[in-house]
């Protein structure tokens, strides 16, 4: 209810907060525009929570919102430009279902969404899903995405070691419009288990990002998709929900305390709610979910760790896998470098490098800000919560940590995760996509790694130890990955192949 | 794949250009981008390193979102929490 609260006084001096601004988010739409069509579906969403009081504050909330949405100036918009229907429309019809209706200015819209001129915009296909969201809406119909989920985010195998910014809205947003933010299921079209393997994925990239924006909206999205949270769920509901209590808000990653401490104090509350409100809403909007979802999203009934799905991707990752490190082993053999006789006996971990505690070494001993005291992905550690395992823990982590290599190409780091995991026989999803991006980085010369592009980068120290470390994390990636393969085939004879193949890595 | 590597200056520029616009943190970006592998190769002219490097994920550079990190947030939570609460 805080979240409301805060959105209602500030909404109450918009005119003041936009003079402060001075932002445009297009030509048309102001970010006073933004705020107001966000806090509308604020109120929205947070009025179909079951409790009365926040139902009365999201009133109050649509209240305060409702001139700012239905101004003069956005009637003349409206009917000059109806394609600033896209934007302006939501914030009225949000305000509509929300219960503070306007019938003239509803007209207005019905006109603009007829006109044709919505779909005229070239835009992204989860903003085409956003525009069949609000027909249905204002039709109060249900709404039909047709071929919109095949061309989305969700039907590709996006991943946070590749995705940017962008991807990362692209992925929360289809799932909050396909849902109407959690009141109707989850078209069957859209594979909910690849939904809930790309949301889980993306959690564990903020715990480490700490884009506390997107980690509210993956959450909200995994809340929607309909699924009993997963432990990646639960360990970014648990650091998130810490760091706000901590913080006593949630900052947007576009909060910058040194632009904040260099203003007056008018400007430095204008500049805090406006790098502060849309991540609040955010999590306002999961509050409310959570209290329509309470057994399903808590953890009490929450989902296992899943375990690695077979399929033909897989078959091809050990072909590439084997082929990478025999190419690799080659290309280093001729150099009079031979990493498997380097690698025998290197590597036998010791108890404090193993399962959770060697994960947070690694991690604490990050060059990143992931590395700091003070980082968010430790108030898993500092304060555990009865909601997740030990073992859930780690694999969360871990996957995290794969993730922010990836990105930072951290090559040492990565080798050492993937051989670490292989060997505990424990691989995720993620594991897979870090195991494919290190063979990714194969040169035509089959020297693995992009900092061996030039010639000279041969004879550095760290050069061999690093090119060590990449062989057996491979190598012992062919072995797990044969051994799975090993696991579900029915053939002997296929067996057999494939164990000789394994052998052959070695 | 061999070229020919574009020169420091070009690079200086061009990332300087996309710091001063916000577009790019470099001190979150970059650094855990060169430092780790100029660290591993010893090389004198970390530079070259960090030139390859960075054209392999310059995509990451240019789309990343930049802001304040949160630790230096943390740190001011308190003025923050009462100049959102001072309306």
């Amino acid at each position: 209810m805080g979240v409301l609260d805060r959105a209602t006084r500030y909404l109450a001096r918009l005119d003041e907060l936009d003079e402060l601004w001075h932002e445009e988010v297009d030509p048309f739409v102001s970010l006073a525009d933004k705020v107001v069509v966000e806090s509308a579906l604020l109120a929205l969403v947070t009025g179909r929570a079951p409790s009365p009081s926040i139902q009365e504050a999201a009133r109050r909330l649509a209240k305060t919102v409702a001139p700012h949405a239905r101004s003069t100036r956005n009637r003349a918009l409206l009917m000059r430009f109806p394609h600033t229907a896209r934007s302006l429309g939501i914030a009225h019809v949000a305000l509509s279902r929300a219960g503070v209706e306007d019938s003239e200015f509803d007209e207005l819209i019905g006109e603009a969404l007829a006109s044709g001129q919505l779909e005229a915009l070239e835009r992204p296909p989860f903003r085409a899903m956003e525009l069949c969201w609000l027909r249905a809406l204002h039709e109060k119909t249900a709404p039909a995405f047709g071929p919109l989920i095949e061309m989305s985010i969700l039907s590709t195998p996006a991943h946070p070691i590749y995705m940017a910014g962008p991807e990362a809205y692209a992925l929360t947003h289809a799932l909050m419009y396909l849902t109407d933010f959690g009141l109707r299921q989850l078209p069957a079209e859209a594979d909910s288990q690849r939904c809930v393997d790309m949301i889980d994925a993306s959690i564990a990239w903020h715990l480490i990002g700490e884009n506390l924006d997107l980690l509210g909206e993956c959450l909200l999205a995994a809340s929607f998709i309909g699924e009993p949270w997963s432990p990646y769920a639960r360990c970014g509901w648990h650091a998130l929900s810490r760091s706000w209590a901590t913080l006593g808000f949630l900052p947007s990653p576009s909060f910058d305390p040194d632009q904040f401490e260099s203003k007056g104090a008018k400007e430095r509350s204008a500049y805090a709610f406006r790098h502060v409100y849309h991540t609040e809403y955010v999590g306002g909007m999961l509050l409310a979910a959570l209290l329509r979802h309470p057994d399903e999203d808590s953890g009490a009934n929450g989902r296992p760790l899943a375990s690695l799905p077979e399929g033909k991707r897989r078959g091809d990752l050990r072909r590439r896998c084997n082929d990478a490190v025999r190419r690799s082993r080659a290309f280093w053999l001729e150099r009079g470098i031979d990493v498997v006789e380097e690698s025998k006996d290197r590597w036998v971990s010791s108890p404090s490098h193993r399962g959770l505690a060697g994960t947070v070494a690694l991690l604490s001993s990050s060059q990143t800000a992931a590395g700091r005291p003070g980082a968010l992905w430790r108030s898993l550690i500092d304060e555990p919560s009865a909601e997740a395992s030990e073992l859930e823990l780690e694999t969360v982590l871990c996957d995290a940590l794969l993730i922010h290599a990836c990105r930072e190409y951290e090559l040492a780091t990565l080798a050492s995760l993937i051989a670490r995991r292989v060997r505990n026989g424990s691989a995720t999803e993620t594991t897979i996509e870090a195991i494919t991006f290190l063979v990714r980085q194969q040169l035509p010369s089959g020297a693995i790694g992009a900092h061996l592009v030039y010639d000279e980068a041969l004879h550095g120290q760290g050069v061999r130890e690093l090119a060590v470390m990449i062989d057996h994390a491979l190598a012992g990636a062919c072995l797990f990955l044969a051994r799975k393969a090993a696991t579900i085939s029915e053939r002997p004879a296929e067996r057999r192949t494939m164990t000789d193949q394994a052998k052959g890595s070695n | 794949m061999k070229g020919e590597p574009l020169g420091h200056t070009q690079i200086q520029q061009v990332m300087s250009a996309l710091s001063e616009a916000k577009v790019v943190d470099l001190d979150a970006s970059v650094r855990s981008l060169v430092e780790p592998i100029a660290s591993a190769l010893k090389l004198e002219d970390g530079s070259t390193v960090g030139l390859h490097v960075l054209c392999c994920n310059e995509y990451f550079l240019v789309t990343g979102l930049t802001g304040g990190p949160l630790g230096d947030i943390e740190q001011r939570a308190n003025r923050i929490s009462r100049s959102l609460d001072s309306s």
